[in-house]
């Protein structure tokens, strides 16, 4: 038998195994946690969104936060997928490429949720795009609302192209060796009658290559354009040029630790060690620890920023006592302290370690988005109008249905899909 | 030109396959397509075919998505339904910007895909070579080559190659 062969096998053996009891207990719970999910939501829309805890003066607080933390996981995933392709790391980007790109779409998906909802009244959305309308009225671009329906609607446009294009060789060799005619119909469906004919080939390399370069300054112009939804406004602690930096730092830092909580089973279940190896998890963990110190610089500079700029509001907001204070020790703890760890070898190259660690950057990153939004707003330049927040239940059950939501669409992706990108491990073989 | 007739032959490998395309194109027998589970610039090199053109596609999405999108904002809230917020001009580059670069980016990505499918002529679900017996192998290990003929010399030539196995296609099968 070929290398290629034996590649081709084992991969597609592994990724075609039956699911195991942990796939089926995983689903169990993804699928409740997405059927509250969609119950919520379909509360939230007949009862308005006077469910939620969002008030005045927090009238951005869990939607905008959670739609900041989601797009911002899905940038690690165009990181690995575009930036390290251009930057022909192929041997320690090839075999998890997939499963990032897959994180990024179904991440964007989570995100586009919630201004949709925040709306409240989300059949109207439609209104954010230059339609030819009988009213007369069009969306602002002065304003920062339609940047960001255009920028998302790009970012994810671009991100499915990017991760279909790649997947179109697997797709064809699934068609080619399926074990039932349904199977094999249906994944000629998605195959597009590929052959792998030397022009196909060649056109295809192009169109990857043109489409990494896209993707690539979308990982940068993303988060700027959610970024300066913030920074264009007075509030206290969002009126400030530092925010673009901070923010993509930011996104790609929380991203490559959903990586490593999405990498690490993935590896355990399919038995992937030797495509997945230590030496990736230990790359994702030093990139992990490099971001760590561009949110921690920008931690710096945001209160420093305070102390110089003189703003009376933003001073008594940064360097006074914090309204969310328990949440901002939370988020120095999980990303100032946690990630210095990653600095040990040994703490790199221990899936445990790297996996709890993950999980507490995550939780670090969501609660910074909560601490920027929430506190800016209860204490502007004007103390009459302070207030306090607090979320409902029914914000509570939305974000924990769009982790279900999140998890569902990857597991069954794992189960139908060809995660580890075969045609590319295969030509890096050859 | 794809052959959608003729004869199909399976080699054993890469240099196998670049040799036969060499020996065929040296006794001008074509049309001729390869067929690989991976990319090959040796094969590419071999059919002598030209470099694949889809970054001018791009180039003409991006041009059109960015001047389309700049001009749009212009049309619809400076000229049509210009509104003063506290005498800002209604006209604003700056702003403008930002959703001109976003289109910019997925105008060309919408535009380098359909190139891609139009110049691989993709989504043709199904192609005589699909009814080669054993052809499923080049999406794992096989290296095909097809030409679009059945004439006896450029059988011979093709057989003297040391293919696997021959079979007919197409209208000739």
């Amino acid at each position: 038998m070929t290398a290629l062969a034996q590649v081709h096998d084992d991969l597609f053996e592994r990724m075609r195994a039956r699911p195991g009891r942990h796939w089926w207990l995983a689903f169990g719970a993804c699928g409740g946690a997405t059927l509250l999910l969609f119950a919520l939501i379909a509360y939230t829309i007949a009862t308005g969104i006077g469910v939620w805890g969002t008030n005045i003066p927090a009238a951005w607080a869990f939607a905008i936060i959670n739609f900041v933390f989601w797009i911002g996981i899905g940038h690690a995933g165009t990181f690995i997928s575009a930036i390290l392709y251009l930057l022909e790391q192929g041997r320690w980007r090839n075999p998890i490429s997939r499963l990032t790109e897959t994180m990024t779409v179904f991440a964007v998906i989570q995100a586009a949720l919630f201004p949709v909802l925040h709306l409240g009244r989300p059949w109207f959305a439609y209104w954010l795009f230059p339609y030819p309308d009988v009213m007369g009225v069009w969306p602002q671009p002065r304003s920062a609302l339609p940047w960001d329906a255009a920028a998302v609607s790009t970012y994810f446009t671009v991100s499915v192209l990017f991760w279909y294009v790649g997947m179109i060789p697997d797709l064809a060799a699934l068609r080619d060796h399926a074990a039932s005619p349904r199977a094999r119909r249906l994944y000629a469906l998605f195959a597009i009658g590929w052959r792998g004919d030397s022009r196909s080939w060649r056109h295809w390399k192009v169109t990857y290559l043109m489409l990494a370069s896209i993707a690539t300054p979308l990982v940068i112009s993303v988060h700027s354009v959610v970024s300066s939804d913030f920074a264009i406004g007075v509030t206290p602690g969002w009126h400030s040029t530092l925010q673009p930096p901070y923010f993509v730092g930011g996104a790609i830092f929380s991203g490559f630790a959903m990586v490593l909580v999405l990498a690490i089973p993935v590896r355990f279940l399919y038995r992937l060690d030797h495509v997945i190896t230590d030496h990736i998890l230990d790359n994702c963990a030093k990139l992990l620890l490099a971001t760590a110190w561009v949110v921690d610089y920008g931690y710096i500079v945001e209160h420093a920023g305070a102390l110089w700029r003189g703003e009376p509001a933003e001073r008594s907001l940064m360097l006074g006592h914090h309204p969310a204070s328990v949440a901002f020790w939370t988020m120095i703890a999980c990303n100032v302290v946690v990630p210095q760890v990653f600095w040990l070898r040994r703490a790199r190259r221990s899936t445990l370690v790297l996996f709890v660690g993950s999980l507490l950057v995550l939780l670090g990153m969501w609660l910074e988005r909560y601490v920027i939004i929430v506190q800016g707003l209860l204490r502007d330049q004007l103390p009459a109008a302070w207030g306090s927040y607090a979320p409902t239940l029914v914000d509570i059950g939305i974000l924990a249905g769009t982790f279900g939501f999140f998890g569902l669409l990857f597991l069954v992706f794992l189960r139908f899909v060809p995660f580890v990108p075969v045609s590319e491990l295969k030509e890096e073989l050859a | 030109m794809t052959p959608e007739a003729g004869l199909a032959a399976e080699y054993a490998d890469e240099h196998a396959l670049v040799a036969a395309i060499r020996a065929l194109r040296a006794r001008g027998i074509g049309p001729m397509e390869a067929y690989s589970p991976i990319p090959s610039h040796a094969i590419d090199k071999a059919l002598g075919e030209p470099r694949s053109p889809l970054a001018i596609a791009a180039g003409i999405g991006a041009i059109a998505g960015a001047g389309g999108a700049y001009a749009l904002q212009w049309l619809l809230v400076a000229y049509l339904y210009p509104v003063d917020t506290g005498g800002r001009p209604p006209h604003m580059p700056l702003p403008f910007t930002i959703i001109t670069i976003e289109m910019g980016f997925l105008f060309a990505a919408l535009a380098t895909f359909v190139a891609f499918l139009v110049a691989s002529r993709l989504v043709t679900l199904w192609h005589p070579m699909f009814e080669v017996p054993g052809f499923e192998s080049a999406t794992r290990d096989g290296w095909w080559l097809a030409v679009g003929t059945v004439d006896t010399t450029a059988e011979d030539v093709l057989r003297a190659t040391e293919p696997l196995h021959v079979h007919r296609f197409g209208g000739w099968s």
